[in-house]
């Protein structure tokens, strides 16, 4: 009876176009798309030579030190700026307002004067270099201003000022993988397909319920248990909604070759309590017999949706900002608890927080399953 | 105007789904407006000041503290707990661009010459965490050269000193190239990610509507009326046409109030370029929504097919993420996809520094080649549905609602 049921559901969910499109084809051509959009994302804001016009004329040659700096940091194969020298003023502005450069360096007073556009990062960093070389200068003629015998000390090489190449800063790394602003996206995305199980919740419900579909009425009125028929349709539609995870998995995995930190076998079975929650979201959405089939649906969609764009589907980082700002609504997002747990595989060297999410994702299911319970058994109908 | 009227009731029957995606999709929109485009007037330059959290577990100096106010100076403090886990998710979501961990004993180091180092986490190459850590080192190296040629300061001069240089700054011009306000970034933003709700709501409701006229029964009573089919073909697109232009008139509305400062400050030659541009991006729209409807047959496609065209064509066009961020090969290919020349017209007026026939004429050419993908994509739909109109199986192949 269990198996009969259970093989009739597999065929029944196989069949259904709306399940395929959704939890299959849906997630498939969105990776696509991710993977085509985001493919250059992890570049942005990373450190390339500068474009930068410097006007070369007396002012600017008289500043000897000034030009010297200037073409050191133009020299080597991947040069901090890329200097297009320009005999006058005109000449750079022309280039600063085609946007060749992000700044026009002059000299004015016997000061580097910095013209730019537009506020930005190159600009930032062109204003730092300027501002530096001021400061050192400044500072190196107040020093030995106040202190003649410091500047001998330093001309006859009695200082290791200018040999000491100490840094005072090192590099630290937390992890193992690189920080990457694409991946998230790909997680809430499984999130979502997790979430989507919530449909085959409620098919299952409609099934179970006379008062809802004519294979309800079939159903109720047959010599399986309540518990049987529950049961065998729970664990097809999980079977169903795994196996569809798991397609999105692998090809996100193996096809767009997104990483799950080499744990593939853990993010399978966060694809399966993901789903395991998804179902009985959908159950649980299920339980109103004056809401229709469609209503039902667009609840499944709008409750996903919406735990989806906080666990950082539509605009990354959003799930961090929720962590942050409302912890207990981050914690009960199933969505962000999805897509978190994916990420501790990525970049956590431990399981810690990834087993925490799952507990709270297995909590979550038990709640809705416990209540979806509590609708659906010893139901009587005086009328359908 | 039978047909006309026809339709309007068919889109009457399903208004909560148009409101529903027009309501959810817009408030989406200006949530993102919100919070992605920044209001810069450039008349002043301003500095970025990137995020960066600081961990000190050496003892409160004036070392320790100059290091602080260094970083203040360049940055925006982020409060951070001091754990390993509240470290690696502001990092790894960009809470903070750089973390600097001050290790115990320092200060103490520091003075006597030793190694002890200051730890810094930055993404891999990034300019904001550069730009942080160098100012950082620029201090130290700067009470080092106190210390080695500043012979008579104590250690709180020689900080104060290295803090007090730091404040010295070049002097920076900014170039305004054009006489009135530039276009802000809240209104780039919007225009951006307007063709996206444009194709989807369109679709949507064009889908919907030419569905229920594909049911066999009403084919067959249409084809057997006294009204002329041309004459119901142009109803239909009459109605089409009201869609696109309203949805667009709507949306624009929503937008303008939403940013009414900023476009009340613009040029009104920008105002036209822009209103322009996204008026024909409607025109392709309204094309692209005829043709998705040929092909929408049953209740799934009705919702398939439009998110499905409308998320392909915006992602891969540059409306999502910009497009100096897609890959060459990508832009290649979208140069195929109207939306593409629709999103770089937009960058382009935005960026405008004139109006010269010079400058304007890339701009002109967007726009045409716009128009030129509505027209072609309308003769595509003319021949695939006088094509289908032959095929005699065509009449049982649609599904609609009221037989599900």
């Amino acid at each position: 009876m269990f198996w009969n049921l259970y093989s009739k559901y597999i065929l029944r969910s196989l069949r259904s176009k709306e399940i395929i499109i959704w939890t299959l084809l849906f997630p498939i051509l969105l990776s696509t798309l991710f993977f085509f959009a985001f493919s250059s994302l992890d570049n942005e804001g990373i450190l390339k030579t500068i474009p930068v016009a410097v006007v070369e004329d007396d002012a600017y040659e008289q500043e000897i030190p000034f030009g010297m700096m200037m073409e050191a940091l133009s020299e080597g194969e991947e040069p901090f700026l890329e200097v297009a020298s320009v005999s006058n003023e005109k000449e750079g502005d022309a280039l600063l307002k085609d946007g060749k450069v992000d700044g026009l360096i002059k000299v004015s007073d016997g000061n580097p004067v910095l013209c730019v556009k537009k506020d930005g990062m190159n600009q930032t960093i062109l204003k730092n270099v300027m501002d530096r070389y001021i400061r050192t200068r400044d500072m190196l003629v107040s020093v030995v201003e106040k202190n003649p015998e410091a500047a001998t000390k330093v001309m006859t090489g009695g200082s290791d000022l200018w040999t000491d190449s100490r840094s005072f800063i090192k590099d630290i790394f937390f992890s193992s993988s690189k920080p990457s602003s694409t991946v998230t996206y790909y997680y809430a995305l499984l999130a979502m397909v997790c979430l989507y199980g919530g449909f085959h919740g409620v098919t299952v419900i409609e099934s179970l319920q006379a008062n809802m579909s004519p294979q309800g009425a079939r159903n109720t009125v047959s010599p399986g248990s309540r518990g049987t028929l529950f049961g065998a349709f729970c664990l097809a539609a999980l079977t169903c909604q795994f196996l569809c995870v798991s397609v999105g998995l692998f090809y996100i995995r193996f096809v767009l070759g997104i990483s799950f930190g080499g744990q593939l076998g853990y993010a399978l079975l966060t694809c399966l309590v993901g789903s395991v929650v998804g179902l009985f979201m959908g159950c649980l959405i299920s339980m109103p017999a004056k809401w229709k089939g469609g209503m039902k649906i667009g609840m499944v969609v709008g409750v996903s949706m919406f735990c989806c764009f906080f666990a950082g589907l539509m605009i990354g980082g959003v799930n961090y900002l929720v962590q942050e700002k409302a912890p207990l609504f981050a914690m009960i997002n199933p969505a962000a608890r999805i897509a978190d747990a994916f990420y501790c595989l990525y970049y956590y060297d431990n399981h810690v927080r990834y087993f925490r999410n799952l507990g709270i994702l297995l909590v979550m299911a038990a709640v809705m399953f416990g209540i979806s319970m509590v609708f659906v058994r010893r139901k009587e109908y005086e009328s359908i | 105007m039978k047909v006309f009227s026809a339709c309007l009731k068919i889109m009457k029957y399903h208004k909560s789904t148009f409101l529903t995606y027009l309501i959810i999709f817009t408030t989406m929109l200006l949530f993102v407006t919100k919070m992605v485009g920044e209001t810069g007037t450039y008349t002043t330059f301003t500095k970025e000041k990137p995020e960066y959290a600081i961990i000190n577990r050496d003892t409160d100096n004036t070392l320790t503290e100059g290091i602080m106010a260094v970083l203040e100076m360049q940055g925006t403090p982020v409060e951070l707990e001091d754990s390993k886990e509240a470290m690696m998710d502001a990092g790894f979501y960009e809470a903070a661009e750089g973390i600097f961990i001050i290790p115990e004993g320092f200060t103490e180091s520091f003075w006597k010459g030793e190694d002890k180092e200051i730890e810094i986490w930055k993404r891999p190459s990034s300019a904001s965490g550069y730009y942080l850590e160098s100012a950082v080192e620029e201090f130290l190296s700067s009470v080092c050269m106190y210390r080695e040629l500043g012979s008579n300061m104590s250690e709180e001069q020689m900080t104060e000193a290295a803090l007090s240089s730091m404040s010295k700054e070049c002097e920076t011009q900014m170039r305004q190239y054009m006489s009135g306000s530039v276009v802000s970034g809240k209104i780039r933003i919007y225009l951006r990610f307007l063709p996206y709700i444009l194709l989807l709501t369109c679709i949507s409701c064009v889908g919907i509507v030419f569905m229920a006229f594909q049911r066999p029964e009403i084919r067959m009573r249409n084809l057997c009326s006294p009204s002329n089919p041309s004459h119901i073909a142009l109803q239909k697109f009459l109605y089409v046409c009201v869609i696109g232009v309203a949805d667009w008139i709507l949306l624009n509305i929503v937008g303008t109030l939403f940013c009414l400062k900023e476009w009340r400050s613009l040029d009104f030659r920008f105002i036209l370029l822009l209103f322009g541009n996204s008026f024909v991006m409607a025109v392709v729209a309204i094309s692209v929504a005829l043709l998705c409807s040929s092909f929408m047959r049953g209740q799934n496609a009705q919702s398939f097919v439009p998110n499905i065209v409308s998320l392909g064509m915006c992602f891969l066009s540059g409306v999502f993420v910009p497009q100096e961020l897609l890959s060459d090969k990508i832009l290649h290919v979208s140069k195929f996809i109207p939306v593409y020349w629709y999103a770089r017209n937009v960058d382009k007026i935005c960026d405008l520094t004139g109006f010269t026939a010079e400058q304007l004429h890339d701009i002109y050419v967007g726009i045409g080649i716009q128009l030129g993908f509505a027209a072609a994509l309308f003769c595509i739909y003319l021949a695939v549905n006088k094509f289908r109109e032959r095929e005699a199986q065509d009449f049982g192949s649609a599904k609609t609602e009221i037989e599900m």
